[in-house]
């Protein structure tokens, strides 16, 4: 898996792939990240569920070199601030992201700029409840 | 800031889905602050616990009576009239009366709903606005990450990749930005209909 990843992003221009591997292989995941985390974004969505102690392991283990954070994953906005602000002391990306059912609220595009997050993802130029976060 | 009122209720998300929203008035402010939940298709295996009725009676057990009768019924008391100084503190409050690891006693859209709509009522009190409640002074805009082909457990093709994005980087502002993915996404479905491929 990790060699099909290392030969498509040698053949496109790739900035991040999210949950390249499995939310529950570990070893790989520091795998992919020795090969490819020098060069692309490898996100932990599944991997970590803006959950701080997922985090902090995969930060010691070299797991991934960014964050997707969902505020519904962990089910505080007190809880997913502490996951952005451990990303960020220590390198990794935070993504502030949207959810598949969403909702007419931009609040994560408010909280994403307090937060000095990198990057959103808020589906694209689409649907109200999507352009509405852009 | 002191709680006033909480309001819960169950409305439908983008999906169709019935999610949580919350309304919540703080003492001294003459206008409610809502908290909106959304929900996820492909989920994590280690996410929080959203709340689900299972009454497979009423919209295919999906529905989220339980996650608002425990914000209007148990927290709300609770939660009324008791003198919180921040958003972490009220935050903390509920996970300690839930006081399970995977919010599964209340439901993680119960409690969120009402962190929401606290941080939101906080960050108005405190800063005017929540895109400066960090109190950071050099603020920027995120590059957004624009989903243009969905697959996996977000369409009903038989695409592996579950989603495609594009990436608008090194344009000097979001105008600049959002025309120039304009242009792409046009042009993607002028290629896909060409091919006769469904975007």
């Amino acid at each position: 898996m990790i060699a099909v990843y290392e030969n498509i992003c040698n053949k496109y221009p790739i900035f991040s792939i999210e949950d390249a591997l499995n939310e529950e292989d570990y070893e790989g995941w520091t795998k992919i990240t020795e090969k490819l985390g020098n060069k692309i974004k490898l996100v932990g969505d599944d991997l970590f569920v803006t959950n701080l102690e997922k985090l902090q392991t995969g930060i010691e283990k070299k797991q991934a070199n960014s964050i997707l954070i969902k505020l519904n994953q962990i089910g505080s906005v007190t809880e997913t601030l502490q996951a952005i602000s451990l990303a960020s002391s220590n390198q990794f990306a935070s993504i502030m992201s949207h959810r598949s059912g969403e909702t007419e609220d931009s609040f994560i595009s408010d909280l994403a700029v307090a937060s000095s997050c990198p990057l959103i993802k808020t589906g694209s130029l689409a649907r109200s409840d999507r352009v509405a976060k852009i | 800031m002191k709680i006033q009122e909480i309001k819960a209720r169950e409305i439908f998300d983008s999906r169709g889905n019935p999610t949580v929203e919350c309304e919540m008035i703080i003492e001294g402010i003459g206008y409610p602050f809502r908290g909106l939940v959304p929900s996820g298709a492909s989920t994590g295996k280690f996410e929080a616990l959203e709340l689900r009725d299972g009454d497979k009676n009423r919209m295919s057990g999906k529905g989220v009576l339980k996650a608002v009768s425990n914000v209007n019924e148990i927290l709300k008391p609770q939660l009324i009239s008791r003198e919180f100084l921040s958003y972490e503190e009220f935050d903390n409050f509920m996970i300690s009366l839930d006081g399970t690891p995977n919010k599964s006693k209340f439901g993680a859209n119960a409690i969120l709903s009402l962190s929401l709509a606290f941080y939101k009522a906080w960050s108005y009190a405190n800063y005017g606005a929540v895109f400066l409640s960090q109190g950071d002074s050099n603020l920027s805009i995120p590059v957004p990450m624009l989903n243009v082909i969905n697959g996996g457990q977000h369409a009903d093709n038989e695409v592996d990749f579950q989603e495609f994005m594009i990436l608008p980087i090194g344009f000097s502002s979001l105008k600049e930005a959002l025309s120039a993915t304009h242009s792409v996404i046009t042009n993607i479905k002028k290629d896909l209909k060409s091919q006769s491929l469904k975007h």
